[in-house]
């Protein structure tokens, strides 16, 4: 079993395969070794690594991506295709989405960073730049020029 | 002078102050700009005026540029931007691939980002990745924004487009076959080198399956090329010689082929890693022997059949494909509810459980590594049935779409079935559809009581009466099967009759409890069982109260 304690101090522990999904961790047990030491995770909130751990053990048993799957991502079409059960986890407000992919990216969880990914991507798929603004809380800040700028590059589209 | 009035309101009396003060330096006040002009000499006035004008839209610009920057700034707070450059990029690229899958006219997902803010404009800007699309006539601006980056090119045969200055710097090509003259034109398109080139995409733009057009056999690309993913969709290619021994990744859809052809194409790339068929329409063959495909090295297979004129393509694919136990097996299918036993139930499922590099087909791969199942209802106000499977990793989703009773034969078929499953751990059923008074309550418990390996279950949106039935049954079976955790989801019982079935566990657990028991039970240390009610807000308190001293209650107010 391995002992996490996370930035608020809560304590969790897991089977060693269960933490092992991230690779931050898993190196970390490599270069430790054998070891009761609790784990700190000082980028990681309770709430958060509750539920990355929840999505861990769903997922123990999977396959690990390999060094060359992730070599050759660049060449994949990429798909924002999301597993039932993933979709079910991920659905959370946005905070809580957001620490999750930035929790996914700290621990180094390629599938669980990709999740994440995907569910923004869906959510900004087919908007508008202003439903975008909206749906994130972003306000347009853009000067005069940069607006003339971007009117002209709107035209591109009209052109076509 | 509705603006003079907010800003009195809104400012502080210094910066109002210091605001009069900066346009009064600017131009004399109204009264005594009235009298010069009366006496001024009109080139005067003119340049007069044209000095202020020119002086106020500086201080113009300075404040809007101000108000960008305080803008940008709150942009900064937005938890989206808190993500790292690189995760936004990652984020960003989906949709890039998107344009480039779907060969849209422009780079519209990355230029609908470039367009939301300063922020996600300037990662747009520094990120080439997302404008390496490159289509006839494209803006000289997206190039310059590609910069150096093999790029993806989609071309149309029919029009006219030259090539040649592209080949030595194109990681994907695109050819949608449309109009008279395709397959010429496709064989012109790909007669160059392309030393750069790692993904081809064949989409031929006509509708029907039956008319696809068919490709020519020459040599791509004069031999010269890096392609290791092809995606072929609605077209006919003459397979065995066609297609490329260094593929990595094969994907088809919606193609007409011989059960014979799929297997001489696809064992004549000894490297295949990825393997996806899409709605392909395997075509009638008098031969009687449907060869198997064998694939020792693959790692992932998809098969998606939504069209229920794909079936026969089902049983080819489900039955006739070996691959390793340890490959990455995604499904998804449909079936009319008549024949969910062959759908699922197939004898290929029974047989021995994977292990070593043995090969199995998709279906007893899915099924050795289910760990959860996913059972939902939707009551539609259409007269159909269908099932749909969708099963990857250790996940199957079975959803029952009906209108009316009789899915609850398929469903007790399915009870039946889950006997023989002992290490699926985890089950979830929901009510999605509309909420109409169908007894789920026997087949649901039955699959419940099935499950020997169950650790979780989870009920969702189902009526009281359903919820009520299933833990009564489950009650009256004497259910003792160590479960950890019961979730309700969206219930609206009141608990009473799970609290029974509480009870009734514990008392069970402990047959020498006295005659009181329901005293007794009250002392009781918690079972190990464990209740989570999420998004219900109206729990009989006293139900909860008495619940909380038998097992361990959480509420949570989850989606």
């Amino acid at each position: 079993m391995v002992n996490l304690v996370t930035s608020d101090n809560e304590s969790f522990t897991v089977e060693k395969a269960v933490a092992s999904r991230s690779v931050l961790i898993k190196n970390m047990l490599e270069d430790v070794g054998e070891s009761d030491q609790p784990i700190p995770l000082p980028n990681v909130t309770a709430s958060v690594l509750k539920k990355v751990l929840e999505y861990c053990d769903h997922h123990k048993n999977e396959p690990m991506p390999t060094s060359e799957d992730l070599a050759a991502e660049d060449t994949r079409k990429r798909t924002t295709d999301i597993g039932e059960w993933d979709q079910k986890f991920i659905q959370v407000d946005q905070e809580m989405l957001f620490e999750i992919i930035l929790a996914a990216n700290y621990l180094d969880i390629k599938p669980l960073l990709d999740v994440g990914c995907k569910t923004v991507a869906n959510m900004i798929k087919g908007k508008t730049p202003e439903e975008i603004r909206k749906l994130f809380n972003i306000v347009n800040d853009f000067t005069p020029e940069e607006e003339a700028q971007i009117k002209k590059e709107n035209e591109w589209a009209e052109d076509r | 002078m509705v603006a003079r009035d907010a800003l009195e309101k809104e400012l502080p009396p210094a910066s109002l102050e210091f605001l009069d003060g900066l346009v009064e330096s600017i131009q004399p006040s109204s009264a005594q700009d009235h009298v010069m002009l009366e006496y001024e000499d009109g080139e005067d006035a003119k340049a007069r005026l044209m000095l202020q004008r020119e002086q106020l839209d500086l201080v113009q610009v300075f404040l809007c540029e101000e108000v960008a920057r305080v803008r940008a700034e709150w942009n900064h707070l937005a938890p989206i931007n808190k993500l790292p450059i690189e995760v936004l990029e990652h984020i960003f690229l989906y949709g890039a691939f998107d344009d480039i899958a779907n060969y849209t006219m422009l780079p519209y997902s990355s230029r609908t980002i470039s367009h939301v803010c300063r922020y996600w404009r300037g990662v747009a800007l520094s990120t080439p990745l997302l404008w390496s699309s490159h289509r006839q006539g494209h803006p000289e601006e997206i190039s310059h924004r590609a910069r150096m980056i093999p790029r993806d090119v989609v071309v149309f045969t029919s029009r006219h487009m030259d090539l040649n200055a592209m080949y030595t710097n194109m990681r994907s090509l695109h050819v949608a076959l449309s109009g008279s003259g395709a397959a010429n034109n496709f064989t012109r398109l790909t007669s160059a080198r392309a030393p750069t080139l790692t993904t081809l995409w064949i989409t031929s733009l006509g509708k029907s399956k039956d008319r696809q057009p068919e490709l020519g056999n020459d040599i791509l690309f004069e031999g010269l090329h890096r392609v290791q993913e092809m995606f072929v969709r609605r077209c006919s290619i003459p397979w065995d010689r066609f297609l490329l021994r260094g593929l990595r990744r094969l994907s088809f859809s919606e193609v007409s082929i011989l059960p014979s052809t799929l297997c001489n194409a696809v064992q004549a790339c000894p490297s295949l890693l990825d393997l996806e068929i899409q709605n392909c329409y395997i075509l009638p063959t008098q031969a009687e022997f449907i060869p198997l495909l064998i694939l020792p090295d693959l790692r992932k297979i998809t098969i998606t059949i939504l069209a229920a004129e794909f079936l026969r393509c089902r049983f080819l694919l489900m039955d006739s494909v070996l691959v390793p136990g340890t490959a990455d097996v995604a499904l998804r299918y449909n079936t009319d509810a008549q024949t969910l036993d062959e759908t699922l139930f197939t004898s290929l499922w029974s047989k021995a459980p994977i292990s070593g590099n043995a090969l199995f087909s998709p279906l007893q791969i899915c099924l050795a590594n289910c760990r959860n199942l996913m059972v939902n209802t939707r009551m539609f106000g259409l007269k159909s049935r269908t099932i749909h499977v969708i099963s990857r990793y250790n996940d199957i989703t079975i959803t029952f779409d009906h209108f009316d009773s009789k899915i609850l034969k398929s469903m007790d078929e399915l009870a039946a079935f889950l006997s023989l499953t002992p290490q699926i751990e985890s089950l979830s059923v929901r009510s999605i559809g509309q909420s109409r008074p169908i007894p789920y309550g026997p087949p649901i418990a039955r699959m419940i009581t099935a499950l020997s390996g169950l650790k979780r279950v989870e009920l969702g949106r189902y009526t009281v009466s359903t919820e009520d039935e299933i833990f009564e049954l489950l009650t009256l079976q004497q259910w003792m099967h160590p479960i950890e955790q019961i979730t309700l989801i969206k219930s609206r019982s009141e608990l009473h009759q799970f609290l029974r079935f509480v009870q009734s566990r514990i008392s069970l657990d402990e047959p020498s409890s006295s005659p009181t028991a329901s005293a007794s039970l009250a002392t009781s240390p918690p079972s190990k069982l464990k209740l989570v009610i999420r998004s219900y807000f109206e729990v009989h308190p006293e139900v909860l109260e008495t619940l909380k001293t038998l097992i361990e209650v959480v509420r949570d107010n989850g989606p």
